[in-house]
């Protein structure tokens, strides 16, 4: 569930409107892996008396939504104080993990009203029924990688398959994937497999490069849609080497092609460098 | 019995070779994704590893001249044998692509009405891989499908697990992409609320179409907005659910609760609902408008 902007028709504490004045309320998370388990530990904050009255009275309490998308995983986790350690199963997480803190009523609330709202709410009190958002702190996200080992090196993120056909044809790219798949019919295939072990800085700049340009052009696009998929995350750690977030930001102020030679390190240099050295030694065989 | 998941490098090479190989999904038995993968990369290689446990013997009912009249069995029989698999691999487009090219060919062939003359690729891309993403593909893929409905709706406090889905019983697939394309279905206690609350109006009688389907969703999608949905007990959103309808509607009618009377006392204290209470500790309760 991600917070979105919005109107709510009664007075609730979130530091993107102004229903309450002298209040605020977050949640300081953490979590930890521990062997098959993730540990979240939340502190909330909360200035606002009455509403802390509230959670006292047994009327309203502390939750946290978690939720796991891409293995459609949600749940909540209640607290009536103000520190909550949980304890999540690894099985469970994959991708991003959002948490977000909210204060709920716990019960039918009537004639709700509260001495630091806006004055906008003078004299109006509210009938709040069973789980009534009250309060919603920073929501945070984390991101669970399941395979590090995968995720260390740049090639590892692409793989190059054979088509099955003799016709010429374009080159195929795939990033609906965890890895970008690129196909090449029969004969590029071969070609390709002969020549990788030797001339790998000349493919990687006719065949990865425009490949990753391609897909930077997709993600500028369409950027929730691939974050989840491995090869983003692998991009992402190669970003953050040049201490540079890959977000939708940075997607926005570079160009693709800018963006594609800083994750293959200026591959066009490494290409020509090869090719020079491939015509010397044409040209001595000649 | 075992079962196996593809392997990284088949999945990539079959995926990528859908139109080459198109004919072969019409072959009574899978030995072409061997010989195929022989050709590919050697001999002793196999496109498919067995997964790390095994399962439960299972046999997918095949009997319905419709094969989409065999889902409603199929989500029970699926589920109940793969119940113990965790959610992430149940993400894992390996397992789903493994299962439907080795153990379930022949289920596939029935499910996805395959004949020689309308074979195209996309129908092969979309029922035997995720091709429309991993999360939309979960709810098409016909074996993850089962498998997310089931997980979804089965309710291991109940006598019987699968109730919630007797709605589902008729127009399976396009109800399954209607009531899961909604975050909030992640969470089974709000799929089995809807679900449960839509069996309750069915068996008092009302028919419930797609309008009124779709309202119902689009009732709790709005009631999200306001209250965090999760907080609420299966039987407190079901009763929401239900009392909206009623008012939509307008129409009223008893229904005869099978929660114990400890957690519908709790909800009377909360709600304000009126309820008749019957002598022999059943429930029954007049629905009015309510205001959530």
């Amino acid at each position: 569930m991600d917070i979105k902007y919005r109107l709510y028709p009664h007075p609730v504490l979130w530091d993107k409107n102004d229903d309450y004045i002298d209040s605020s309320f977050d949640c300081e998370i953490e979590l930890t892996r521990e062997i098959k388990k993730f540990v979240l530990q939340a502190n909330f904050n909360l200035r606002n008396i009455e509403l802390e009255k509230l959670i006292k009275n047994g009327q309203a309490e502390y939750i946290l939504h978690i939720e796991s998308p891409a293995s459609s995983y949600r749940l909540i986790e209640k607290s009536q104080g103000n520190k909550k350690i949980i304890k999540l199963a690894d099985e469970h997480l994959l991708g991003k993990i959002s948490i977000c803190p909210f204060i709920v009523t716990k019960e039918h609330v009537i004639d709700f009203t509260n001495s630091n709202l806006n004055e906008d709410y003078n004299g109006v009190n509210f009938n709040l029924c069973k789980g009534t958002i009250l309060a919603i702190g920073t929501q945070q996200i984390f991101k669970v990688d399941k395979e590090n080992e995968d995720l260390s090196q740049v090639p590892s993120i692409f793989t190059v398959y054979k088509k099955e056909t003799i016709e010429e044809m374009p080159v195929e790219i795939e990033l609906n994937d965890n890895k970008i798949r690129i196909g090449l019919n029969i004969t590029d295939y071969e070609n390709y497999f002969l020549n990788v072990q030797n001339k790998a800085s000349v493919i990687n700049a006719f065949l990865i490069y425009p490949t990753l340009i391609f897909a930077f052009e997709r993600i500028k696009e369409s950027f929730d849609e691939y974050t989840d998929y491995r090869w983003f995350k692998a991009l992402e750690k190669m970003f953050k080497k040049y201490s540079l977030e890959l977000d939708e930001d940075l997607v926005a102020s570079k160009t693709s092609i800018e963006l594609a030679q800083k994750v293959m390190n200026l591959p066009i240099s490494k290409a020509l460098l090869d090719v020079g050295t491939t015509f010397d030694n044409y040209e001595e065989e000649q | 019995m075992k079962i196996h998941f593809m392997k990284d490098e088949a999945l990539t090479y079959f995926k990528g070779n859908v139109d080459a190989n198109l004919q072969n999904y019409l072959c009574k038995d899978n030995s072409w994704i061997y010989e195929r993968y022989a050709i590919y990369k050697g001999e002793d290689e196999s496109p498919f590893a067995e997964f790390k446990f095994e399962v439960p013997d299972f046999q997918l009912d095949m009997s319905a001249e419709k094969p989409e009249n065999t889902d409603y069995n199929n989500v029970q029989i699926l589920y109940t044998a793969l119940k113990d698999i965790s959610d992430t691999q149940a993400s894992d487009e390996r397992f789903w692509v493994g299962l439907a090219h080795s153990d379930l060919w022949e289920y596939m062939q029935y499910r996805c009405k395959l004949k020689i003359d309308d074979i195209v690729a996309n129908k092969i891309e979309r029922n035997y891989f995720f091709s429309l993403g991993n999360k939309r593909s979960l709810i098409v893929h016909p074996l993850a499908r089962m498998w997310w409905v089931g997980r979804l709706i089965y309710d291991s406090h109940k006598k019987e697990h699968f109730s919630a889905l007797e709605y589902m019983k008729i127009d399976f697939s396009t109800k399954v992409l209607s009531l899961f394309s909604s975050n909030f279905t992640n969470n089974p206690t709000i799929t089995r609320s809807i679900l449960n609350a839509i069996v309750v109006i069915e068996l008092n009688g009302q028919k419930v179409g797609r309008s009124a389907y779709l309202e119902i969703v689009r009732y709790v999608n709005l009631l999200g907005g306001i209250i965090i949905l999760d907080y609420l007990s299966e039987e407190e959103l079901k009763e929401k659910i239900l009392n909206h309808y009623c008012e939509v509607h307008n129409v009223s009618f008893n229904f005869e609760n099978e929660e114990s009377l400890s957690t519908i006392e709790q909800i009377v204290d909360n709600s304000q609902i009126p309820y008749n209470y019957k002598k022999d500790g059943i429930i029954s309760k007049q629905f009015v408008a309510a205001h959530v």
